[in-house]
């Protein structure tokens, strides 16, 4: 085979290179829909992710439970010369019984909130690299499901949705770099917003809340919830629980450290807002 | 043939990447299988091979995950591409050259994620995520890459996968 000693193929790099950066700053605007390629590879690969998600998770929590019963075991060991009440103790922890719990505690969300228009969804994957933190979600335009759509789960605040397929869709949780909800200190009303820092999170399970004003009196334990300004987010839906304040002399604004109610490492479950006023009924 | 097989290699790579992986995080952080494998299929299949599923394999991840379509193509294309500048350039059975690449390609895939968010105008702090997230995920991947390049280094000595010893599509 000939080689080809010329330019041309570097060229072509360069030349997709420039056409991929044009493509990136047209597509990091908001977009509405998903286009129709995006929805043909959702549909092929959603089910088989949310196969092996589920298989992953099973195995996951398998391990979970089988280290927490040697623990539990042990310390039954240890105190049964004590004392017999302890023999009560062990703790059925399998999947299925994990699982209703989960559902649980959604569905006692989705009765606390009446108001609130919700569809279950079941996370099918997360995205691959460390920068960004979206999810995948088992339910689209289909089943009511629209962009900027507020997701939750009875722990707290998940994210929104930034785009949508026939039964897929795509959520920026809290805690991306690129999310930022207006937010709320529950006790002294002081406003903020809520900053995500996949950083901060990897590093220490947390989030930012800025722009607090300088005359705030935030503190440690205060509940955090959404704002409602910005019309994506219904007002009330707890997000975290404030860790520390950052108070700078000079500054003009203050800092909070939040610790968000929802873990993202172990997301199963969650549920979509819809709309917040419910629809009237169709008349025939 | 080795088409079919280097899309269902990929398509489980992605699935693997996105569905398994995130259950085997340590510390919010996990390993890069797909990067892992444009550099084995570059590295053993040179160009354009490299350039191709590079660029395949990252508007995949965008289309499916990303943001912005581009910026995993834009990456992944480059890593492929500059894996298969090294194809036939150095010992082929040796997998320690393939695991130096991926000491590169980690470098290179995160100043362009950090490019992308600074002039997306996402605030990072760039030393916090160099340790927290940059050096661990190119230690796990390390880790990974070992075990995955002994097999490619494998499928990729097979009859199937028409390695014949051919000059450079694009020498350097």
């Amino acid at each position: 085979m000939a080689r080809i000693s010329s330019k041309i193929p570097l060229l072509i790099v360069v030349i997709l290179s420039i056409g991929l950066i044009v493509a990136m700053m047209v597509t990091s605007m908001p977009r509405d829909t998903m286009t129709k390629v995006e929805g043909f590879f959702g549909r092929i690969f959603t089910p088989v992710e949310k196969l092996t998600y589920n298989v992953s998770s099973y195995f996951s929590n398998l391990f979970a439970s089988w280290e927490e019963n040697r623990y539990v075991k042990d310390e039954y060991r240890r105190l049964k010369d004590l004392t017999v009440e302890l023999q009560g103790q062990l703790v059925d922890k399998d999947e299925l019984s994990q699982e209703n719990e989960r559902l649980k505690a959604l569905l006692d969300f989705k009765e606390e909130n009446p108001d609130l228009t919700v569809y279950g969804a079941r996370v099918t994957g997360k995205s691959p690299g460390n920068w960004f933190n979206t999810l995948t979600i088992d339910r689209g335009s289909e089943d009511g499901v629209a962009v900027d759509m507020a997701v939750v789960t009875d722990k707290g605040l998940v994210g929104r949705v930034i785009e949508v397929g026939g039964r897929w869709a795509k959520v920026l949780s809290i805690i991306d770099s690129q999310s930022a909800v207006s937010a709320i200190v529950q006790r002294s009303r002081d406003n903020g917003t809520l900053q995500g820092d996949t950083t901060l999170y990897d590093g220490e399970g947390l989030c930012r809340m800025v722009y607090l004003p300088q005359d705030a009196t935030v503190r440690e334990g205060d509940i955090v919830i959404t704002s409602g300004l910005g019309d994506i987010f219904p007002k009330g839906l707890p997000i975290g629980t404030v860790v520390s304040v950052e108070n700078e002399p000079f500054a003009v604004y203050k800092t909070a450290l939040i610790q968000p109610g929802v873990d993202f490492e172990h997301l199963e479950e969650v549920l979509v807002i819809g709309d917040t006023i419910p629809l009237p009924e169709q008349t025939e | 043939m080795k088409e079919l097989i280097l899309a269902a290699i990929i398509s489980l790579g992605l699935i693997l990447q996105s569905s398994v992986l995130p259950f085997l995080e340590v510390k919010g952080v996990k390993p890069d299988l797909l990067l892992v494998m444009l550099i084995g299929m570059g590295f053993w299949g040179g160009n354009p091979l490299g350039i191709s599923v590079g660029l395949a394999t990252g508007l995949l991840v965008d289309v499916l995950y990303g943001q912005a379509l581009g910026l995993h193509a834009l990456q992944y294309m480059l890593i492929g591409f500059g894996a298969g500048l090294f194809y036939n350039k150095v010992i082929y059975a040796k997998l320690l050259y393939p695991m130096m690449l991926t000491i590169g390609a980690c470098l290179i895939k995160n100043i362009l994620l950090f490019l992308y968010l600074f002039f997306s105008r996402t605030d990072v702090a760039v030393g916090a995520f160099m340790t927290r997230v940059m050096f661990p995920e190119m230690g796990y991947t390390l880790i990974l890459a070992y075990p995955v390049y002994f097999l490619m280094k494998w499928l990729f000595g097979k009859k199937v996968m028409d390695r014949r010893v051919r000059e450079s599509w694009f020498d350097f």
